[in-house]
């Protein structure tokens, strides 16, 4: 343990060094390879270590001191987390770029063609750089290409990689908390593109490799998606009804919720005389009474069984509305109309 | 050499450098292809893939032979625009060669030791162009989501441009059902889109499988064409070993693209005239290697087009001994190639040679080994006298002009089945050599014939002077070869010793006679 954490504290200060000190000037290749080599070091300790909470903490405290030492020897030193170890080539990669004292030679190493074309892991720090463009450039060239699907493979992959990340804090911690607070951090992160999330989350619980881990972190990502109600009537809204329907078979859980949601969204609509329609009464106008009849026809049409519930509950409404039949008096009257028509 | 260098600086100002009239005409292109996002865009510029390369190869020769930047920025004034926006250029990043001259070029405008403003401006620019590649994302619901799962950009986009792949060449796997109505629509329409888009992709490993998916599917669809800028770009790659392709995946490409085919059969002619020194067994496992024997035995078409080229270069150079070695290997192996696969395809020896005269066809290519020793010599006075039969039918007509070109041409067919199955050739010098001189003759008239089908100059009656040069080699070769065999060989000392005698007067009957 002694050990790794030494090391730890190497590599966060090999990163001070490449992003902001002058010494890089005498780096060679063979100083790069090492410090590559250091980075991928730690994503492997992060990968071995980020469930265990207690060695996770002892690698935080040490981090923490080394972060201490850095600020006082480099001013306008960037702090380096526990998690961000996870991501370490990459930082030292952008650190080095962004260092106006990083030899030229270095750079056209980087972006030198790689040296190996195989498919092999064979990790050459040779034309780095230009491998990670030539995947970006070809993702770009490829996405015109995969057509208008309700998922982009995009929000697919992301959505595997989130249960991959999921099913590993929950096998191994055992606290629900931690795996809450992983994705509370990562919706607070993406807040800026709520809609692309919803699209991940809907890819995470619709992947199909059915394994117990599989199974309990998509359950887990369920309950947590029912307590965040902005988010889940974000998603109702966001994605197409074709996806919301696949959900729904999938999981009983986010049928009920769905349907939660498509009440509560009735029961929120008031109706507007000079529209001639039922209106939503909250200041952001998601969905038109239109809209709503056709979730409810989408759902029905993909869970029959659910039918028959939710038109008795419907109708219980209605009469505890007055049950009367004209239009306008009762949501819950009108829907049900809308919906056997 | 100081005076030669005011001359050489003197040439390289003299020659045109790029006029300025095509540098716009490229840098309109590099604007336009940055602007729009249309399948048009995509087409445009997979179009001037190959003629943007040439560009870039050639500005980067001009940049070597300027002294610094400035003068470079001065020829050129609109080079860091052009290069610039080729940097954002997908098309042109993701293909290997393209993006390594665009950083070349970008490394030529970069000064080691910068003088000047404007030169160290540069500098600073390319450093920040780079950096950005590398590290920046324009798609920043990505890059959040990334970060807050930790995960590392380079195994994000490997992962994507891998389910990318497996998405596309699920599509191209489901066969349409149109039956060849061209006003239906199906899902083949995105054949040639799809592989238009892969003309930079065909040196992207990750990209072999949909690569090769493209080319095996079976097309049974008008729609289902590929483009031929894709298919051109796979084989220059190919040829120049930038993309390593799988068997299945080259031999369709030689099934799809004629020139492609073409361009392997003559890379293997030039091989063997360039490398007069290679073994049988080289030539053999260099031919295997290359996967023609093997497309062949798939392809009754492919095969018949090899053979097409081993024909007309025949024509033009009858004596070229390394070409009919080749010739004689490749049918070997593609005939062992065929026999592997005959239970799974039945082609008729029609089929695989309808020109040839078919009396010849089994004789000529059964092989010596499957049959008896003591056959053979009958064997080849059959052949010989076949042969004989056919070239006496030719000239005996040459005062009828009418048919003589058929006659001409079956002569020659029947020539060049000889060729393929010089084995046969091999066996008769073998027999001369432990032959009494007067049985000779079938075997001298079967070699004449070989070397030299075209009764000119020579006459193919008996002969016994070996006057010519490529008899001489044949024999020299031969009995070479024999030698130590007999040395070695269980024979009886009486029989040992005739053929060594034998072989000596040869000997120096060739000696004498060059």
């Amino acid at each position: 343990m002694e050990a790794v954490l030494k090391n730890l504290a190497s590599t966060a200060e090999l990163l001070a060094v490449a992003t902001q000190s002058g010494a890089v000037e005498q780096w060679d290749k063979q100083t790069l390879t090492r410090a590559f080599q250091w980075a991928r070091y730690c994503e492997h300790v992060f990968n071995r270590f980020h469930n265990n909470p207690a060695t996770r903490r002892i690698m935080e405290k040490q981090l923490q001191l080394t972060n201490q030492s850095l600020r006082a020897a480099f001013p306008g030193y960037t702090e380096i987390s526990f998690s961000d170890l996870s991501r370490c080539q990459h930082l030292l990669l952008v650190g080095l770029l962004n260092n106006p004292d990083l030899p030229s030679s270095i750079l056209k190493i980087l972006f030198d063609s790689p040296v190996n074309t195989k498919k092999s892991e064979y990790q050459d720090v040779t034309g780095f750089c230009s491998h990670i463009i030539q995947c970006k450039s070809a993702c770009k060239v490829l996405s015109p290409l995969t057509g208008v699907s309700a998922i982009g493979a995009d929000a697919e992959v992301q959505g595997v990689m989130l249960m991959e990340r999921l099913g590993a804090l929950l096998s191994q911690s055992g606290k629900a908390s931690q795996t809450e607070h992983f994705l509370d951090s990562v919706l607070q992160g993406c807040e800026g593109e709520a809609e692309h999330f919803c699209q991940v989350i809907a890819a995470a619980l619709l992947t199909t490799k059915t394994s117990a881990a599989q199974t309990a972190a998509q359950d887990f990502l369920l309950d947590w998606l029912q307590n965040k109600h902005s988010e889940l009537q974000h998603l109702c809204s966001a994605l197409h009804t074709t996806l919301l329907t696949d959900l729904a078979k999938k999981h009983l859980k986010f049928r009920d919720a769905y349907c939660g949601v498509l009440k509560k969204w009735t029961s929120d609509m008031e109706y507007s005389i000079n529209d001639g329609e039922w209106v939503q009464t909250s200041t952001n106008q998601t969905v038109s009474f239109k809209r709503l009849t056709e979730h409810f026809l989408a759902l029905f049409e993909a869970c029959p069984a659910q039918r028959e519930d939710v038109e008795k509950e419907l109708n219980a409404l209605k009469i505890s509305d007055g049950d009367f039949d004209v239009r306008g008096l009762s949501v819950w009257g009108d829907l049900l109309s809308a919906l056997n028509k | 050499m100081s005076q030669l260098q005011p001359v050489i600086q003197l040439q390289s100002m003299a020659e045109p450098l790029l006029n300025i009239q095509e540098m716009q005409f490229w840098l309109d292109k590099a604007v336009a292809w940055g602007q729009a996002d249309s399948p048009d865009t995509q087409g445009d510029t997979c179009l001037h893939l190959n003629r943007l390369r040439d560009l870039l190869q050639q500005l980067l020769t001009n940049m070597n032979n300027t002294s610094s930047t400035i003068e470079t920025m001065k020829t050129l004034p609109f080079l860091g625009q052009f290069l610039g926006r080729l940097c954002w250029n997908p098309y042109v990043t993701a293909d290997a060669t393209s993006r390594r001259l665009l950083f070349q070029c970008l490394w030529g405008l970069y000064s080691e030791h910068p003088g000047n403003a404007v030169e160290r401006k540069a500098n600073q620019w390319i450093r920040k162009v780079l950096c950005q590649l590398a590290t920046e994302d324009d798609d920043a619901a990505a890059q959040a989501v990334m970060k807050h799962m930790g995960v590392p950009p380079k195994e994000y986009y490997l992962k994507l441009l891998r389910k990318r792949v497996a998405l596309l060449q699920e599509n191209i796997g489901k066969s349409c059902n149109s039956l060849g109505d061209i006003n239906q629509r199906c899902s083949c329409d995105s054949i040639l889109a799809t592989s238009e888009a892969c003309v930079p992709l065909v040196t992207c490993p990750e990209a072999a499988p949909l690569i090769g998916v493209l080319l095996q599917q079976p097309a049974k669809c008008a729609r289902a064409s590929l483009s031929e800028d894709f298919l051109d770009a796979l084989s220059s790659a190919y040829s120049s070993q930038c993309s390593s392709l799988e068997e299945q995946t080259v031999i369709s490409l030689w099934y799809h693209n004629l020139s492609s085919l073409e361009e392997a059969v003559l890379s293997q002619l030039e091989d063997v005239v360039t490398n007069k020194g290679s073994t049988p067994q080289r030539l053999e496992e260099q031919l295997a290697q290359s996967l023609l024997p093997k497309a062949c035995a798939q392809h009754c078409s492919i095969y018949l087009v090899v053979k097409d080229i081993f024909r007309s270069i025949l024509k033009q150079a009858e004596g070229v001994e390394p070409v009919k070695h080749l010739i004689q290997t490749f049918t070997s192996c593609f005939l062992r190639e065929l026999a592997l696969l005959q239970h799974q395809t039945s082609v008729s020896l029609k089929a695989l040679f309808p020109e040839s005269p078919q009396s010849l066809l089994l004789p000529l290519l059964t092989l010596p080994s499957e049959m008896p020793q003591e056959a053979w010599r009958r064997h080849l006075n059959w052949l010989s006298g076949s042969l004989q039969r056919l070239t006496e039918e030719e000239e005996g007509g040459d005062r009828d002009s009418s048919g003589s070109t058929k006659r001409h041409h079956k002569v020659f067919e029947a020539w060049f089945l000889l060729v393929q199955c010089g084995h046969w050739v091999q066996v008769a010098v073998q027999l001369l050599v432990t032959s009494e001189p007067e049985d000779c003759g079938p075997l001298l008239w079967l070699l004449t014939f070989y070397h030299h089908p075209t009764n000119q100059w020579h006459h193919r009656e008996l002969q016994l002077v070996v006057d010519q040069s490529g008899l001489v080699d044949e024999a020299a070769c031969v009995l070479s070869s024999l030698q130590p065999r007999l040395n070695e060989g269980s024979r009886s000392s009486d029989d040992c010793n005739r053929v060594h005698l034998r072989i000596t007067a040869l000997q120096n009957t060739l000696i004498h006679s060059v």
